[in-house]
């Protein structure tokens, strides 16, 4: 089945059911496909978890991927930080 | 002249297209389950009251391409072409990376979402972090030097 250009679905899994209590899956998918329609990429990464107790509580968690969180606060600290000093280098001069 | 045309004769194995196209309808078919929730979520594991749920992220590339060619030769002067030919080929090429990101633990008291932190990876983008920004401080201080040397 041909996928759109650029495809960004969230997707959930079937119920994983452990010891009454009912668990959800959820994923993020982004699917980009390369104009001729020889290739693309897929990147698929978890969202959060729906979970349904025995004694019918429904709670999301989030699921958090905090290596990606530290990286992209590096790279904003370091570029926020370069160009801070090149205008307060500016000024000075 | 000896006829050489075989009204028995095999197919050739060699022009087969069937296992290549196997072969590219199972690299898609890879290529496309990464896509799935499941390709996310591990199976759960039972390690004694616990039940943990491993969650990795996936990134899935790949890419391919065909060629065709053929042509004829006619001999001068002649109606009917002498002899043709033709070829293809094709070639691709994928990769898929994962990396986990968290674990669902479910304990008798309740579930939660452990995140998993890859040290290295945050390691080595602090050392890039810091050597991009000494380089850019290095330049900025050699710059100024360099003017104020041209005006004294």
């Amino acid at each position: 089945m041909p996928f759109p250009l650029l495809q960004i679905e969230t997707l959930t899994g079937g119920p994983v059911i452990v010891k009454g209590t009912q668990l959800r899956l959820r994923s993020q998918v982004l699917q980009l496909q390369l104009p001729a329609g020889n290739g693309g990429l897929i990147w698929n990464r978890p969202v959060a978890v729906l979970v349904n107790t025995p004694d019918g509580q429904e709670r999301i968690l989030p699921v958090r991927d905090v290596t990606r969180v530290t990286i992209l606060a590096l790279l904003a600290f370091s570029l926020g930080g370069t160009l801070l000093l090149m205008l307060f280098r500016r000024k000075t001069t | 002249m000896a006829d050489l045309s075989t009204p028995n004769a095999q197919p050739n194995k060699l022009h087969d297209p069937t296992p290549a196209l196997n072969t590219v309808q199972t690299t898609l078919d890879k290529f496309l389950a990464a896509a799935h929730v499941e390709a996310v979520y591990g199976p759960p594991i039972t390690q004694g009251e616990n039940v943990v749920i491993p969650a990795a992220e996936v990134l899935s590339i790949a890419g391919f391409g065909v060629g065709l060619g053929g042509g004829s030769e006619r001999a001068a002067g002649a109606e009917n072409a002498g002899s043709s030919g033709g070829g293809g080929g094709g070639g691709g090429g994928g990769r898929v990376l994962s990396r986990p990101v968290a674990a669902i633990i479910m304990s008798p008291g309740g579930v939660r979402v452990e995140p998993i932190v890859d040290v290295t990876k945050i390691a080595l983008a602090t050392f890039t972090t810091l050597g991009f920004m000494v380089t850019m401080l290095n330049r900025m201080t050699s710059r100024r030097r360099r003017l104020e040397l041209d005006n004294s």
